[in-house]
């Protein structure tokens, strides 16, 4: 307890020191931000295919209003943890990490948040921009659901902290670790909703993918963002994404755990 | 303060012969080796000590300090630092030791380094005024100032290390574990961090068990040297007793107003030309005569008496090269 609450009275210098670090990354930041644009590209791709009419259950403006959400959503769960715990467990500096009365995961989360005051600074001119040109995209804001988009927007932080998080402390075992990462994000690409919506997927893939944590991680928030979710259905969402997010945090711990002793075991 | 009874630390690393079969072999059948990197060492440190850790690369020095911090799991055998087993790596554990490691840093590269100190501040949750007073006496020492605020990518690899000392300090540890601290810094800024960790034990009383290729490290802080080889502890006592028993002797060094005649060599007997000096070596009983044998029939402008390099001492230890 007193560990936890040294970690929290810490919280506020990490989240300082993390943005401040950031900052001086500023160059490498904006780069690695654009990179998770591609709801742009997929924005410019389906307008194009649904000028002909509706793609499944969404026309154009609600193909609109759901990858500006997708771009939101991806932006502010965004993180890197699975790369920095590669190389600081590879190269030995995890060890230094280890030595600190506070679990580097709490460090690395500070980070991570940190990063997200920046994220929104970079977000807020590029939405504005994309409502200049879409502006049915914000048709729906009356109807979000912001609570349940708040509470699963949280879920989908975690459930991605938590899988990069132990997908990272495979490198206790692995020195390509990163490739099992790899694979994890082919899968989110198509069964998240972060290249179309769930909904146009083929029935049996769209269950699997729908009950699959992918969804949580991009489809219910932006879902709720877009105005699609309401009422039970809203709930349901966050709930399922509560519950990827607690199974994804207790397979972090372990894995966690069992990386930490096998390092003690082996050294690095 | 540290107490290490039969410490051992054994590696299984997988075996694999050359080749695609061997590969393919490898991947059904893997075959395991094992490898005591510490076997079966012992020593206990008092409260205080500044102890050198010596031994040749892949010794078991930096697998024990490891061990002692806490990173490592022994395979077997007790370690207790300041009272209590480094594994888990309890708070309290971590409160009590600091470990530099020279090839390694905790400084945040593209930060100040008064951003790491903030964040150590907050990490071990140190006192404000508490922490203020530290970070100051060690900005003294180790005359940070000029530093505090350039980014650590800018500074000098000694200036790092300096400021990896005083991030590692703060919490004010009980027990220094230094592997490798001056590694790649010039003699000026070795000496500088061999002041500071002199100075820094005389007013905190901490203990320190130092590791170093730099025999000048060794020499200027350690009364005490341990020394392992091959996971074994070869010897473990004072600096001075180990040069006595591996090399007692002493080099009489001779530097002439001109070169010597032959004559003059001749009758030098025992004498050497070594790098344009005159060398003999003798046991700390023999050196009266030699040196009057020197001022006797040399041209001698200087004359000089020194120990034996603690460098030659080490490698005679390793060597098992005895004194005749």
């Amino acid at each position: 307890m007193n560990d936890l609450l040294r970690a929290l009275r810490a919280w506020p210098t990490l989240l300082r020191v993390g943005l401040a670090e950031m900052v001086a990354y500023r160059a490498e930041l904006v780069i690695w931000i654009l990179t998770s644009t591609t709801p742009l590209i997929m924005m410019v791709i389906w307008s194009r295919a649904s000028q002909d009419g509706a793609v499944g259950d969404y026309d154009a403006d609600a193909l609109a209003r759901y990858f500006v959400a997708t771009l939101i959503v991806r932006q502010l769960t965004g993180c890197w943890l699975v790369w920095e715990m590669n190389q600081d467990i590879r190269t030995g500096a995890f060890s230094v990490q280890l030595l600190r009365p506070v679990n580097p995961l709490l460090i690395h989360a500070a980070n991570t948040l940190a990063v997200i005051p920046f994220r929104v600074l970079l977000l807020v001119p590029l939405v504005g921009a994309l409502l200049l040109w879409k502006p049915a995209a914000a048709d729906a804001l009356g109807q979000v659901a912001w609570l349940p988009f708040a509470l699963s927007l949280t879920a989908a932080w975690l459930i991605n902290f938590f899988v990069q998080a132990m997908m990272g402390c495979l490198a206790f075992w692995w020195r390509q670790s990163l490739g099992i990462f790899n694979v994890w994000h082919a899968l989110f690409l198509i069964s998240s909703g972060y290249v179309f919506p769930l909904s146009l997927l083929p029935p049996g893939i769209r269950g699997f993918a729908e009950a699959s944590p992918f969804a949580y991680l991009m489809s219910a928030p932006v879902e709720l963002l877009s105005g699609r979710l309401q009422g039970a259905a809203a709930w349901q969402a966050v709930g399922g994404g509560a519950l990827w997010a607690l199974l994804c945090g207790v397979g972090a711990a372990v894995v966690w755990r069992r990386g930490v002793a096998h390092h003690e075991a082996v050294g690095a | 303060m540290i107490e290490v009874e039969a410490l051992r630390k054994v590696y299984r690393s997988p075996k694999k012969q050359p080749g695609l079969a061997g590969s393919l072999r490898a991947l059904f059948h893997p075959e395991w080796t094992e490898l005591a990197a510490v076997d079966g060492v012992s020593f206990t440190i008092q409260p205080g000590e500044k102890v050198g850790f010596l031994g040749p690369n892949g010794a078991g020095k930096t697998t024990t300090l490891k061990m002692l911090a806490g990173l490592l799991l022994p395979t077997s055998g007790t370690i207790r630092v300041a009272g209590r087993t480094p594994f888990g790596r309890s708070t309290e554990h971590l409160q009590a030791i600091t470990l530099v490691m020279g090839s390694k840093q905790q400084l945040r590269w593209d930060l100040p380094p008064t951003e790491t100190f903030e964040l150590n501040r907050a990490i071990f949750g140190l006192e404000p005024a508490a922490f203020a007073e530290t970070r100051d006496e060690l900005v003294a020492l180790l005359e940070l100032e000029p530093l505090l605020n350039r980014p650590v990518r800018n500074l000098s690899l000694g200036e790092r290390m300096k400021c990896e000392l005083a991030a590692a300090l703060l919490h004010r540890p009980q027990v220094l574990f230094l592997d490798e601290p001056t590694i790649g810094l010039d003699v000026r800024m070795q000496v500088a961090v061999r002041q500071f960790i002199e100075a820094w034990n005389q007013r905190t009383g901490a203990t320190i068990l130092l590791t170093s290729h730099y025999m000048a490290d060794i020499e200027a802080l350690c009364d005490r040297v341990i020394v392992i080889d091959g996971g074994k502890l070869r010897y473990d006592g004072a600096l001075s007793a180990l040069i006595a028993q591996y090399a007692p002797d002493r080099r009489v060094v001779v530097r002439t107003l001109r070169p010597p005649t032959p004559a003059e060599l001749a009758q030098a007997v025992g004498f050497v030309e070594e790098d344009g000096s005159l060398v003999a070596m003798t046991p700390p009983e023999g050196v009266k005569d030699v040196v009057g044998l020197a001022l006797r029939v040399l041209p001698v402008r200087d004359l000089s008496v020194e120990e034996t390099p603690l460098d030659e001492v080490i490698r005679r230890l390793f060597a098992e090269e005895r004194p005749r």
